[in-house]
């Protein structure tokens, strides 16, 4: 700042005189004040955040390990049924042959007689005219089949 | 015939408890935010205001429906009748105990939610029939948040079915007789708190009925029972949501000492009195706020936690039924 | 007597060609929308009900919505839409008509693979059919698709729409601009 421009006299030149009575007059106190506490003060709720990421990683580990020791124990279980399964295959699958054979007969023997007054019809021929084999019957077991697939 | 019998039975049997809840669930809020707020609630008809919800019920059915001389007749009848019935479908496929559901099929939570998604369309058509400003102003906000936040939800879903193995709802009780999914789920269970206010609608994610901008949201011009099937598809809907989070996050009615059903009660009324409580002391969030808490925040990190969660449940080997 | 399947695909056709007829942008969607229901109806009919429940979840849930968004934030005027494409559009439609009737005209194999799924399951029957056996088909498809994709394109940008110079208009009346930038 330049004083270019202002008058030699104008102005302060030094520092005012007290008026001769002496005021008391509000002011900082000696040393001035101390500094202003501009930080948010809220208040502290709940638990810290490390202790709620620790205790929130602790539960999902607990989660985690419970779902797997159920599983495992569910897996158990279905492989016992599966055997048991297994175990009494042939026996089941001798009778599903036996009645799907007899079923067949019954089904062609019925259709004969239902349909003897057309002369082109062949008793037993599939509706669709596709090549493709479909069996009969479902697989006993889910899983273990002709298509392979569950 | 039988068929048909049993069916519509089955509704009924399943819809008044729950019509009689909705009109219930009014009184307990306006109780717990009273109480909340020091104050007694509804406390003038009969014992403590017990006769209250049923007088606010009777008032809107006698009440007159205005039509607005500028609405589209169809478009605004068809709103809040689109809106309830989808809300109370919406019950067909969750169960509230042991075998007791509707229907009982491997896609359950996919036709939960699809029916959920479909309910945009009551508000979105009711605000749009109103041919009103506020109204369509509500409704598309409405329909923008219900179809962001369904994007989160069904993420939220993938995690579930990737736990439980199955979409059949009871299947995925079943997993949880060891541990409950809200374990597994930890890490995210604040985001699916929010996003199951958000998808009903609720504090702080009541957008559509900021009342400041918007008088009352995509329900401005309605009256009498249009506004009254609107309030129940609300409340039901909050209802529902309640019990679906107790079935797949809370362990469902897997309980050594009590009948099923009462334990997916009492679990699915501390979810609905969460929903109070979030209601008497949190504000609203901003539009873009709520924009940006589902599109960058929810969909985000619960997506990372789909791949953290499945590479885990790969090396258990996953779980068989 | 009519059975499920007439019915429901009845209504499915007629919101169909009322999606094209009526006049305002809502009332198209919202015919759009009952025939999405009532596919998606149609498939969980007839046994594929995980691609229903998707058909209900994508496309009315989520992308239908945001066309409605488009259309009421858009207020189309009512008038008489595509008026000048009336003689293309009969003849498209005769072409499409042709090519999907000769298809089921010459399709060998009816409802089996409705029979198939209950062996191989749902998801596979839907690959093995979309993807293998009617590829064609779901070509020709998409070959649709692309056509009303760059008719839409060219409803937009083709026509003779007005176009504002900002020179021209300056020309026009060059005192005031001039008045003006002084």
């Amino acid at each position: 700042m330049s004083d270019f421009g202002r008058g030699p006299t104008s102005g302060l030149t030094g520092p005012p005189k007290p008026p001769p009575h002496a005021a008391i007059q509000d002011g900082p106190p000696p040393g001035g004040y101390p500094p202003i506490d501009v930080r948010r003060n809220l208040p502290k709720v709940g638990p810290s955040g490390s202790t709620l990421l620790i205790g929130v990683g602790l539960i999902t580990i607990y989660g985690f390990w419970g779902l797997s020791r159920s599983a495992q124990r569910r897996r158990r279980l279905n492989q016992e049924k599966y055997q048991i399964r297994l175990a009494i295959t042939p026996y089941l699958q001798a009778e599903e042959d036996r009645h799907t054979v007899k079923q067949n007969r019954r089904r062609l023997r019925q259709e004969k007689e239902l349909m003897k007054d057309v002369p082109e019809y062949q008793p037993g021929e599939s509706v669709y005219k596709t090549r493709k084999y479909t069996p009969y019957v479902k697989p006993l077991i889910p899983g273990v089949g002709p298509q392979g697939l569950p | 015939m039988k068929v048909i019998i049993e069916g519509v039975s089955k509704e009924i049997v399943m819809l008044i408890p729950m019509l009689i809840g909705v009109a219930y669930m009014t009184l307990g809020e306006r109780k717990v935010l009273g109480g909340m707020q020091r104050r007694r609630g509804p406390n003038k008809v009969w014992i403590e205001g017990v006769g209250q919800p049923i007088a606010d019920g009777i008032k809107l059915m006698i009440k007159e429906g205005v039509k607005p001389m500028r609405a589209e007749g169809v478009m605004y009848k068809a709103g809040p009748v689109v809106t309830w019935m989808l809300s109370m479908l919406g019950w067909s496929v969750v169960p509230i105990g042991e075998g007791e559901v509707i229907v009982d099929i491997e896609v359950g939570i996919i036709v939960w939610m699809s029916i959920g998604s479909l309910g945009v369309y009551g508000v979105i058509i009711g605000g749009w029939g109103s041919s009103s400003q506020y109204s369509i102003m509500g409704g598309l906000r409405s329909g923008a948040q219900m179809v962001s936040y369904e994007l989160g939800m069904g993420v939220m879903m993938i995690c579930i079915i990737i736990i439980g193995g199955s979409g059949n709802i009871s299947r995925i009780v079943e997993v949880q007789e060891g541990v409950w999914n809200i374990s597994i789920m930890m890490p995210v269970v604040v985001m699916y708190m929010g996003v199951i206010l958000a998808e009903t609608s609720r504090t702080p994610f009541d957008l559509p009925e900021a009342e400041a901008e918007l008088v009352a949201g995509y329900n401005v011009e309605y009256g009498g029972m249009g506004f009254g099937m609107y309030f129940l598809a609300e409340y039901g809907n909050i209802i529902l949501m309640s019990v679906v989070s107790s079935v797949i996050m809370m362990g469902g009615w897997n309980s050594k000492y009590m009948r099923g059903e009462l334990v997916v009660g009492i679990k699915s009324t501390i979810i609905v009195y969460v929903y109070i409580w979030i209601r008497g002391s949190w504000c609203r969030y901003r539009y873009d706020q709520l924009m940006r808490i589902g599109w960058k925040g929810v969909i985000v990190y619960v997506g990372g936690y789909v791949i953290v969660m499945g590479s885990i449940m790969w090396s258990i080997g996953g779980v068989s039924i | 007597m009519l059975g499920v399947y007439e019915v429901i695909g009845g209504i499915g056709v007629i919101s169909g060609i009322g999606v094209i007829m009526k006049k305002k942008g809502v009332e198209s969607v919202v015919y759009m929308i009952i025939s999405f229901v009532n596919i998606a109806i149609w498939l969980m009919r007839i046994g594929v009900e995980y691609v229903g429940w998707i058909i209900m979840l994508v496309y009315i849930g989520a992308i239908a919505v945001l066309f409605m968004f488009v259309v009421m934030m858009l207020e189309i005027r009512e008038e008489e839409r595509g008026r000048e494409y009336k003689g293309m559009m009969v003849i498209v439609g005769m072409g499409v008509g042709v090519v999907i009737g000769g298809r089921v005209w010459m399709e060998e194999e009816g409802r089996e693979w409705i029979e198939r799924k209950e062996k191989i399951g749902n998801v596979m029957v839907i690959s093995k059919v979309m993807y293998g056996e009617k590829m064609i088909g779901i070509i020709e498809c998409g070959m649709m698709l692309m056509l009303g994709m760059i008719a839409v394109i060219m409803m937009v940008e083709g026509g003779e729409r007005k176009k504002e110079e900002v020179r021209e208009q300056e020309l026009r009346r060059w005192e005031e601009v001039i008045r003006r930038k002084e």
